[in-house]
């Protein structure tokens, strides 16, 4: 069910984009997801290819806007997926936990990477008729890089993957509404 | 100051501590080290500022002088070059060593046969893949002629010969129809609906297959086309596992490839890293250093720039500061004995200070005896230069001798006509005398009249203090009371003398008339008379004169009262009412009151205005004055009149008996008055007025009662 979704700017930049963002309904809850253009700059392609696991982070959140008070944090999520090639097989693989799936090409391992959710956020935390700003983000995470790379990190803007918070605007009363109709 | 380096080496050792330890492998690396990087910098960036701020300190007190701030510069530059220049060196080698090592790692050769090593891997695990490939495919050639119920048994046959480790028949859908395995697994991997795709499609698929429990392994899928019983279609799947030690070397030299990897990727940034933390560290070192540099120089300089102050100080003549000692070494001894320097020099000013006061009092005892001694005392010196005098000298002499200290004698003669006599008496007198000590009496004329001194001379032995000393009295008074204690007792004696033959003369003129006159004819009769009464009147006033002698000898005890001279002044005036000649008052004296005795002071009154009234006879418009005025305690009279004053020759001798202008006069008018006035304490005296006409000034103490 396709409930609610924005474009952002269509990218083959190097760096991660948010190409669409939206908030689904399902019968135990609600959930963000998001869909990102991921595009590899050489130098981190380069240090993929050559073995080295990259992290990624999805992130996700859900605030209230309170006039009185900080904003109200309803839900937050973080989710790291692991992207690494296997030299000797030439594989590429992504992992979540225990979990993980070999692809043979870098577009699908890439397009696989760039289909982001969020876990479910319960029905009962949102109220139908109030405005809520939901965010998403995807970010290499470079503290989790090797060691030794890290130096480049700091001395290289290369590694720099991060899409920058993505926020808009929902309204579940609207979600499920729209939901019905379609 | 002190604190402020002593946190920073602190810190620096701590930081320094920190990243040498942090270089090697740590968990927290990113976020501390860069932190730590951070914080380097700040300190280095605070030092700057620390040793910026010395510098500026430095140049102020270069600028305005300040003593010991040279030697601190000079301190601080060799401190600082003992510091820097070791330091650039030791930097210096180990940026190049640091470069040459890191580099040292990367060998091309190194490199080649990790490629080589892994390429070795690949094309083992792919040949392996591929005669698996082979296999399967021939085996599912040979399955289309096989019956589908015989699968089972060929499968189970190929395991038995060892053909593969795992096979598996599936139908189109993937639902699995024989199994057959050599390491007692149940169950074969289920391929997916993707990859019975792409066997379809393509008619294999086959890959090398990793998990991460399980070992690697082979395999491959192939499609057993149109089987002649069935007619249908299969697919055939063969696992083998890679050889354990096989899996193990790949994996071995594909972790060992993506570390060297990973080290040629951060080649670069690994030596800036090194070359920064290494430039902060010997930043900060230096900066350290120098900043301490800077704190000891001063600390030496200062040292040094209160022992100039303390030296400033004792030479303004401030022996009391002492300087605090702030070190062990040869500067705080120094400090020391520069303290122990102006401790003595303190004692030894007290003590020459307490001398000075001493002598300074017997000098001052000597002079308050000298200036309360009643004679005249003057020093010279060799060439007869006044040295000294004391205050009876000049009040004798009436002259400013305290102002011409220094001066010769014969200019002293040159400049004062009335010393001239003196002056040349001293000198002249000491030219005679043999043994330096002489005696004069010499007679000089005073502003006061002729002035008679006593004079002795001394010649001082030789010495530094070589000269003369000259004591002189005023022995005028004591002359002038003997000459008046003589002519009072030859005046006492004559009118003894005289008054005794005159009452028999009185009585015997009277008998004469009283027994003759009846016997005599009238015109004898008047003759006897007269000649009677000239005798009888002759006497009387010889016995008026005789009086006034013994009066003025005998001098009776004085009666003192409380006396108002003003009103005095005016009792007696009254008297003088129906005069030919006017009396002008003009009493300005605020008080009058003295101790006197009136009948006394009346006589005074009557005597000067009776004298006053004679100089006036025959002057063309008379007049006489009256005044009063008081000073200093006393009150003082002057008689003025407007005649033609006193010549030169009375002048001098005008207050001794029997000097007389008058035709008829007894001269002992002034005189009377003289003795009167100095029996009253008081002073008379008599000039010529400017205008002409004679004044006489008399003075008299005020009754202290009516002072106060």
């Amino acid at each position: 069910m396709l409930l609610a979704w924005l474009f952002a700017a269509p990218a083959w930049a190097e760096g991660i984009d948010v190409n669409k963002a939206e908030m689904r309904i399902s019968e135990e809850g609600y959930q963000l997801s998001a869909d990102f253009g991921v595009n590899l700059n050489y130098t981190v392609q380069q240090a993929l290819s050559l073995g080295i696991p990259l992290y990624f982070v999805g992130e996700f959140s859900l605030t209230r806007s309170r006039w009185y008070w900080l904003d109200e944090q309803i839900f937050q999520s973080e989710q790291s997926v692991k992207l690494s090639y296997n030299v000797l097989t030439r594989q590429y693989r992504i992992s979540r936990g225990a979990l993980f799936q070999n692809f043979a090409s870098l577009d699908e391992v890439l397009r696989m990477l760039a289909r982001q959710s969020s876990s479910l956020i319960p029905a009962a935390s949102m109220q139908k008729e109030a405005n809520y700003f939901a965010a998403v983000r995807l970010r290499l995470d470079t503290r989790q890089l090797p060691k030794l790379m890290q130096v480049n990190v700091l001395t290289s803007k290369d590694w720099d993957l991060d899409s920058g918070w993505y926020r808009w605007v929902v309204r579940p009363a609207e979600v499920r509404n729209a939901g019905k109709t379609e | 100051m002190k604190y402020l380096i002593s946190i920073s080496v602190l810190a620096v050792i701590v930081l320094l501590y920190l990243l040498s330890s942090n270089s090697v492998n740590t968990e927290v690396f990113s976020v501390s080290y860069y932190g730590l990087l951070g914080l380097t910098g700040l300190l280095a960036l605070g030092l700057t500022g620390l040793v910026g701020f010395q510098i500026w300190r430095l140049r102020v007190k270069l600028k305005s002088k300040v003593f010991g701030a040279k030697l601190t510069l000079r301190l601080v530059i060799f401190f600082t070059l003992i510091a820097v220049l070791p330091g650039i060196l030791v930097y210096a080698v180990s940026v190049n060593f640091l470069s040459k090592s890191i580099e040292s790692w990367f060998d091309v050769r190194v490199e080649k046969a990790l490629e080589g090593g892994l390429n070795l891997g690949r094309s083992s695990l792919d040949n392996s893949l591929k005669e698996l490939t082979k296999k399967t495919q021939f085996i599912a050639l040979l399955l289309t002629e096989k019956k589908p119920d015989q699968f089972q048994n060929s499968l189970t046959h190929l395991i038995d010969e060892g053909t593969v480790q795992e096979a598996a028949i599936f139908d189109p859908a993937g639902k699995l129809l024989a199994f057959a395995a050599s390491n007692n697994a149940l169950l074969p991997d289920v391929p997916g609906e993707k990859l019975l795709q792409q066997v379809r499609t393509k008619g294999k698929y086959s890959a090398i297959e990793s998990t991460p429990n399980k070992a690697m392994t082979l395999r491959v899928l192939a499609l057993v086309s149109a089987n002649s019983y069935s007619g249908q279609s299969y697919l055939l799947q063969f696992n083998q596992a890679v050889p354990k030690q096989v899996e193990i070397d790949a994996e071995t030299v594909q972790t060992v490839y993506r570390d060297y990897q990973e080290l040629t990727l951060s080649r670069l940034g690994l030596k800036r890293l090194y070359g920064i933390t290494l430039t902060l560290s010997l930043l900060v070192v230096l900066l350290t250093a120098i900043s301490a540099a800077f704190f000891i120089s001063e600390r030496l300089g200062s040292s040094l720039e209160a022992l100039a102050e303390g030296t400033r100080a004792v030479a303004q003549g401030d022996f009391t500061g002492q300087r605090p000692i702030r070190s062990s070494d040869e500067l705080g001894a120094l400090t020391g004995l520069f303290n122990q320097m102006t401790h003595q020099l303190a004692d030894a000013k007290r003590a020459s200070e307490q001398q000075q006061r001493e002598v300074e009092s017997a000098k001052g005892y000597l002079e308050s005896v000298l200036t309360h001694l009643s004679s005249g005392v003057l020093a010279l010196d060799s060439e007869f230069r006044l040295r000294s005098v004391n205050t009876s000298a000049a009040q004798i002499l009436d002259a400013p001798l305290h102002q011409m200290h220094r001066m010769p004698l014969l200019q002293i003669a040159d400049k004062f006509v009335l010393l001239t006599s003196f002056c040349l008496t001293i000198t002249e007198a000491f030219g005679a005398t043999g043994n330096g000590e002489w005696q004069r009496q010499i007679e000089r004329i005073s502003r006061n009249g002729t002035q008679i001194l006593l004079m002795r001379g001394t010649r001082l032995p030789h010495g530094a203090d070589a000269g003369y000393v000259v004591v002189f009295d005023d022995i005028s008074h004591l002359l002038k009371s003997e000459r008046q204690a003589a002519w009072g007792e030859v005046a006492r004696r004559l009118a003894h003398e005289i008054k005794n033959p005159l009452t028999p003369i009185q009585l015997s003129a009277e008998r004469l008339q009283y027994k003759l006159s009846a016997k005599l004819d009238e015109a004898d009769a008047r003759l006897l008379q007269r000649a009677t009464q000239t005798i009888v009147s002759q006497v009387a006033a010889m016995k008026n004169m005789v009086t006034d002698f013994a009066d003025y000898a005998r001098g009776p005890v004085l009666k003192l009262t409380r006396v108002d001279v003003h009103h005095l002044i005016r009792e007696v005036l009254g008297l003088y009412e129906a005069n030919a000649v006017p009396i002008t008052l003009d009493l300005r004296a605020g008080r009058a009151e003295i101790n006197g005795d009136a009948t006394r002071l009346r006589q005074v009154l009557h005597n000067l205005l009776q004298n006053a009234q004679d100089a006036l006879q025959g002057v063309a418009q008379p007049n006489i004055v009256l005044s009063s005025e008081k000073v200093d305690g006393e009150i003082h009279l002057r008689v003025l009149d407007n005649g033609a004053g006193f010549s030169e020759a009375v002048m001098s001798r005008v207050f001794e008996p029997y000097m007389t202008t008058k035709s008829k006069g007894t001269g002992l008018g002034l005189a009377i008055v003289k003795k009167i006035i100095e029996e009253h304490g008081g002073h008379i005296s008599v000039e010529n007025h400017m205008n002409g006409g004679a004044c006489v000034n008399i003075s008299l103490p005020l009754n202290e009662e009516s002072l106060g």
